[in-house]
């Protein structure tokens, strides 16, 4: 009996050692900015005497070299450009009851803002009353409340310009393109990336499969290389981990990544890839909340408002559709040009955009239940 | 160009279906020995994250493999530990051996400056035969289109097969796995078998991280082997105990996870949740239909010792 009672005991402690080894990082993270406010800081910003502490929450790793990379990327943004703040943050939280403790217990220890940078409007609206002294941010809801705010990036801003990146590829007749969820965002962004590619190359096609996840290495890899197999000379992805990338790489055909420079995980195949700045808007709703200004508002940033930027080339892109990329998005930031306009036909012939009408960028987020001409595939029911 | 689709996604079960063979056959030969580790998963993880650092340091793929098997082989040796020396229940051991190796495989992967999701090995496995013969019908790319590490896997089949079965050694671990007390009474030491064999199960899993990491991801991810652990401890139980079933098993779980992305390409739509959950329907049904035939529920059932902790003194 004794050994079996060291036996539980050292199993235990496994476990502990695991578990440890999951949360070492956030607990060094949280006393990294307590760095001296610059000296020659003008007079009148003087840092306030309690820092103000903001916590961040992530569905997955903050290296995952994709959609947590790049939030994690705006909380060292927000680290760098503004004194007087503390942040902490908490990676691998699940939807549900994981989300909703993790908004009570920074609500309960006085934090004064989290920022859940996943889909969390459902849980963050049970919470958040009872925390009226905390302002919750969180990505891709539309409900506020008194101290919920959401935020969203234009994803099809970014995708429309990778779209003319894959359709100046010599060669390229059929993309493969691997999404997460057929929901409105990434629908959208196939769209958008549809527009981009033919108006280069108005004869090329999009495969898109959808994994059903958000976070699955092995079947993106699997995915990816279903769509190799059939016959894919050009890859993109809008899903979390970096998988596709390295099936590119391997088939050695060119690449288009989501959501961060993502040109060390296929150094080869590279072509593009925008990216999510979200540090700047971060900083804009701290120093609002510092300054006794901030208001519950949904914000949904694109080019124009730098949310949506650029990752550098990769060397198969010539310096002619480098050009025509940066032409096009200073148009889009002027407004002198709409990729959305009309007339857009769905794959199955339907005219869903009539000749001289838009998309509206306060409709955009409704956008879209349908896959845009030259998309093989469909929208999964339900 | 879809018949092709269907033979190319075949090829890339045979590929992904090699993981889940290594690491399902070393647990077969854990089993047989009466000890169940659970924790194939973690083990996979864990050696696999070693052995694909190995191959970012280093162009040898077996050099990766080697050191690959070895962790898990170390991993494997906690749960032999546990399991043999201090005969805990090897359900709990094994499951905490997965929260191990996932843990550890998470602290490997982004604990250091150059954090592992964005190294790459330093080559890659060409295909062992020439093009002439990879571009027969059928047979190339379904039989000589892969790299040296599928045919070793054969090879290891094989081995297992007639180790298990044709051998005196063999014929001393099943004797353990079935019945500990008459092995030790014939002077087997039941302590000793059951250590390596847990450990060379372990090695099994090791290397098949490493090669699912090293060779056909190139990458590390974390939670990269998405329960493929999980499949090949299922796999023992569908392939009752066999090698050579196994190694058919290894392969339908594979295409059973390429099929819904080539059905979706294909333009038929099944859910791919339901696929991925075929693998173990599949193992339930094979255990169905096995204990509804007495003759095939005796050759096919579980070593009758499997996860019974063994002592001398207590009978």
């Amino acid at each position: 009996m004794r050994r079996f009672r060291l036996g539980v005991v050292v199993l235990i402690a496994l476990a502990l050692v695991a578990a440890a080894c999951g949360d070492d990082e956030a607990e060094e993270a949280a006393p990294a900015t307590t760095a001296a406010p610059a000296t020659t800081a003008a007079p009148t910003t003087e840092a306030p005497a309690e820092p103000l502490r903001i916590a961040f929450m992530y569905d997955g790793e903050i290296d995952d070299g994709g959609w947590n990379e790049a939030h994690e990327n705006g909380r060292q943004y927000l680290i760098a450009n503004m004194d007087g703040i503390e942040t902490t943050f908490v990676e691998n939280l699940s939807p549900g009851s994981e989300f909703q403790a993790a908004f009570e217990d920074f609500g309960s220890q006085g934090y004064d803002m989290v920022v859940c940078t996943t889909w969390c409007q459902d849980d963050v609206l049970v919470v958040a009353p009872n925390y009226p002294d905390t302002v919750y941010l969180s990505w891709g809801g539309y409900q506020t409340a008194d101290n919920v705010g959401h935020f969203d990036g234009a994803t099809e801003d970014g995708r429309y310009l990778d779209g003319l990146v894959a359709g100046s590829q010599p060669g390229v007749e059929l993309i493969g393109y691997v999404g997460g969820f057929a929901i409105e965002e990434v629908v959208r962004g196939v769209n958008a990336f549809m527009i981009g590619a033919r108006e280069i190359n108005p004869d090329i096609e999009t495969q898109v499969v959808w994994v059903n996840s958000w976070y699955d290495p092995a079947a993106e890899q699997q995915a990816a290389q279903a769509l190799v197999d059939a016959g894919a000379d050009l890859l993109a992805a809008e899903v979390n981990a970096p998988a596709v990338a390295s099936v590119a790489e391997g088939a050695g055909i060119g690449y288009i990544h989501y959501g961060i420079d993502g040109s060390g995980l296929a150094p080869n195949s590279w072509l593009s890839g925008f990216t999510f700045n979200w540090g700047p808007y971060y900083l804009s709703q701290a120093q609002a909340l510092a300054d006794g200004t901030w208001e519950p508002a949904l914000t949904y940033g694109g080019l124009r408002d730098g949310v949506v930027g650029m990752s550098p080339f990769g060397d198969a892109v010539t310096a002619e559709t480098i050009a025509l990329v940066e032409q096009r998005r200073e148009e889009i930031v002027d407004g002198t040009f709409d990729y959305f306009a009309g007339p857009i036909t769905d794959n199955q012939g339907n005219v869903v955009v009539a000749e001289g009408a838009t998309i509206a960028w306060e409709e955009r987020t409704l956008c879209c239940q349908w896959l845009i001409e030259g998309v093989i595939g469909e929208i999964p029911a339900g | 160009m879809n018949d092709s689709v269907l033979l190319l996604s075949l090829a890339s079960a045979i590929v992904i279906g090699t993981p889940i063979l290594l690491a399902g056959l070393g647990e077969m030969m854990t089993e047989h020995s009466g000890v169940m580790n659970l924790g194939v998963e973690g083990m996979m993880l864990g050696g696999g994250v070693v052995g694909f650092w190995m191959s970012t340091q280093h162009p040898s793929m077996a050099l990766a493999l080697a050191v690959g098997g070895g962790v898990g082989a170390l991993f494997a040796l906690i749960h032999a530990y546990l399991a043999v020396t201090l005969r805990v229940n090897q359900i709990v051991s094994g499951l905490a051996l997965v929260i191990t190796g996932t843990g550890f495989a998470g602290f490997v992967g982004s604990s250091n400056d150059s954090a592992l999701i964005y190294a790459r090995p330093q080559s890659s496995l060409e295909p062992v035969f020439g093009e002439g013969m990879q571009e027969l019908p059928l047979v190339g790319p379904l039989v000589f289109g892969h790299d040296w590490v599928v045919y070793l896997s054969w090879l290891l089949v094989a081995a297992a097969a007639f180790w298990l079965f044709r051998t005196r050694a063999g014929l001393a671990v099943r004797a353990v796995g079935e019945d500990p007390a008459t092995a030790d009474t014939v002077g087997i030491s039941v302590g000793v078998t059951r250590y390596v064999y847990t450990m060379i199960g372990g090695a099994g899993a090791g290397m098949g991280g490493t090669y699912l990491m090293a060779e056909i991801f190139a990458t590390y991810q974390h939670g990269i082997t998405a329960g493929l652990g999980w499949i090949a401890f299922a796999l023992v139980t569908f392939a009752g105990w066999r090698p050579w079933r196994a190694l058919v098993a290894a392969y339908v779980f594979g295409a059973l996870r390429n099929l819904g992305f080539t059905l979706q390409i294909l333009g038929a739509s099944v859910p791919s949740d339901v696929l991925n959950a075929l693998p173990f329907v599949l193992t339930i049904v094979a255990l169905i239909i096995i204990s509804a035939r007495p003759a095939a529920a005796r050759k096919y059932s579980a070593p009758s010792a499997l996860a019974v902790p063994y002592s001398r003194e207590i009978r």
